[in-house]
């Protein structure tokens, strides 16, 4: 089990949520839905309300297939596959044609490296207007509250100390979950921009 | 040193690129309520029924490798056997019609359940059991275990270590090698050890030892130590029943309180139900739900029943 935990904890959080934990509950919300709503508002024209039924909707039917979940992509992805159909149905049912967004991750070499994260190298670079856009998608799909942390850490500007209290752990868990998180974002954006994260124009 | 160097100036990049991406947009605070909710009532109906098909699954593989009819292996004793209740229902989907008959030995397979109609009252036996019926209202565990969900008190079940009479209840006598204890869910229940009488109320267990100590403890009347008991169960036939009815008995059953939410459910607790293929009790509520446009989710020992979205 531990091994499961460690190498596949989306697996794992899957596993204890079939096991009825309602724990594992609670840390599937909280570390999806945000994302899963920010995937969803611009696809929808950015009308919270459409955005709220979609992910609803997606989540749900995630849920009833939850036992089928088998990791073989992260669960932010799998749920993305759920809600990318319930937008086609939102617009199938209104008879109206979705808004034209060009999204940095309908791109589909953005796409394959931001869910294999790290097990592909897109070849071309991205624009700087982009790249906002991109470090928001990458905190997106880092595991757990990574990119909670580097957020409050970085934009918010909190002490580790307060950080180990909004993540419920003592200060040194703290600090090992910073340390995780910056390495975690480094090797995810490496891997969508191309190896040169660093010389991005910031 | 170098590393060194290197860590502190990639993170100092991290800090601008997170500094420069600005914060994500938040999502507003009611709209992850309503979501939390709807998709946390989905998750728990999924996981309920998840766990009613292993059950069901399990219950259909005995059936098909030993038989409905195998699952209660009968021994007449009696030379002249004077029935003592007309009928005999047998978990599964199925009722022989046969005869209970005075002092029948009544013996269920390890990993199989039975139910029978007995007197007043209805029998579930757990696998491994080994029962002799005396009468409508009598009976001897010799080993195993027992649920009596009786209409009437008078009850008498005799084991070797003491009796128990209920009250009017629904109770569990569960029988090992050096242990008895007796755990009641509704009513109230007596435990008569040599000329010491022990009385249980709902979700109180009476721990009876070989030495003739009796300890009382709290128990829960629902959950996973009464699960047996549901799947012991006969089968329902929906047809011509209320929703109201079935529901009823499932929870009955599963030692869960209903609560209809809204008038459009209490409303739909009266409509007559169709159907004429025997369910299990989880089928049935589940069936008869959604054919009423309705969902049910538990919270503690209440079902809660609302309008499906």
């Amino acid at each position: 089990m531990a091994d499961l935990m460690t190498e596949h904890p989306d697996r794992f959080l899957a596993a204890r949520m079939v096991r009825g934990d309602e724990a594992a509950f609670g840390e599937f919300f909280e570390s999806h839905f945000p994302a899963l709503f920010r995937f969803a508002m611009p696809r929808v024209g950015n009308d919270a309300a459409v955005a709220e039924d979609v992910v609803q909707a997606a989540m749900c039917r995630a849920m009833r297939k939850l036992g089928s979940y088998r990791g073989e992509a992260a669960l932010l992805t799998w749920l993305c596959t759920f809600c990318r159909h319930e937008i086609s149905a939102h617009f199938e049912r209104e008879q109206r044609v979705p808004p034209m967004v060009d999204l940095l991750d309908d791109i589909p070499e953005v796409r394959a490296a931001l869910e294999s994260l790290g097990a592909a190298e897109p070849e071309a670079a991205l624009r700087r207007s982009e790249t906002s856009r991109l470090v928001q998608l990458v905190l997106d799909r880092l595991p757990g509250r990574y990119g909670d942390a580097l957020e409050w850490k970085y934009i918010d500007g909190l002490s580790v100390a307060e950080i180990a209290e909004r993540l419920s752990v003592g200060v040194k868990a703290a600090e090992s979950t910073l340390t995780r998180a910056r390495s975690a974002f480094r090797d995810a954006f490496t891997a969508v921009y191309g190896g040169r994260w660093s010389e991005a124009e910031v | 040193m170098m590393d060194e160097t290197r860590n502190t100036n990639s993170d100092d990049a991290i800090a601008a690129l997170v500094r420069l991406a600005g914060r994500r947009t938040p999502v507003p605070d009611n709209a992850a309520l309503r979501v939390r909710n709807a998709v946390h009532d989905e998750w728990l109906q999924t996981i309920g029924r998840r766990r009613r098909t292993r059950w069901i699954g399990s219950a259909a593989a005995v059936a098909a490798a030993a038989g409905i009819v195998a699952v209660i292996r009968m021994t007449t004793s009696s030379p002249q056997p004077t029935p003592v209740t007309p009928r005999v229902a047998v978990a599964g989907g199925q009722t022989n019609g046969a005869v209970i008959y005075a002092n029948d030995v009544y013996e269920v397979a390890n990993g199989n359940t039975a139910s029978l109609a007995w007197g007043n009252a209805t029998l579930r036996l757990d696998g491994g059991t080994r029962v002799r019926i005396a009468s409508p209202s009598e009976l001897t565990i010799e080993r195993g275990a027992v649920y009596v969900d009786s209409n009437e008190a008078g009850v008498l079940v005799r084991t070797p270590m003491g009796n128990v009479r209920d009250i009017g209840t629904q109770f569990e006598v569960r029988l090992t090698t050096d242990r008895m204890r007796v755990r009641v869910r509704e009513g109230r229940v007596d435990l008569q050890r040599g000329a010491t009488t022990h009385t249980a109320g709902p979700g109180v267990e009476l721990d009876a030892d070989a030495r003739g100590g009796v300890t009382p403890h709290s128990i829960a009347r629902t959950g996973a130590e009464w699960e047996w008991v549901l799947r012991a169960a006969p089968p329902i036939h929906l047809d011509g029943r209320t929703l109201s009815e079935v529901v009823a008995s499932v929870t009955r059953d599963e030692g869960l309180k209903p609560v209809w939410l809204g008038e459009t459910a209490q409303n739909a607790a009266t409509m007559r139900l169709h159907g004429d293929v025997p369910l299990t009790p989880e089928e049935a509520l589940d069936t008869a739900l959604v054919a009423s446009g309705l969902t049910a989710r538990t919270d503690g020992d209440r079902l809660i029943i609302k309008r499906r979205k």
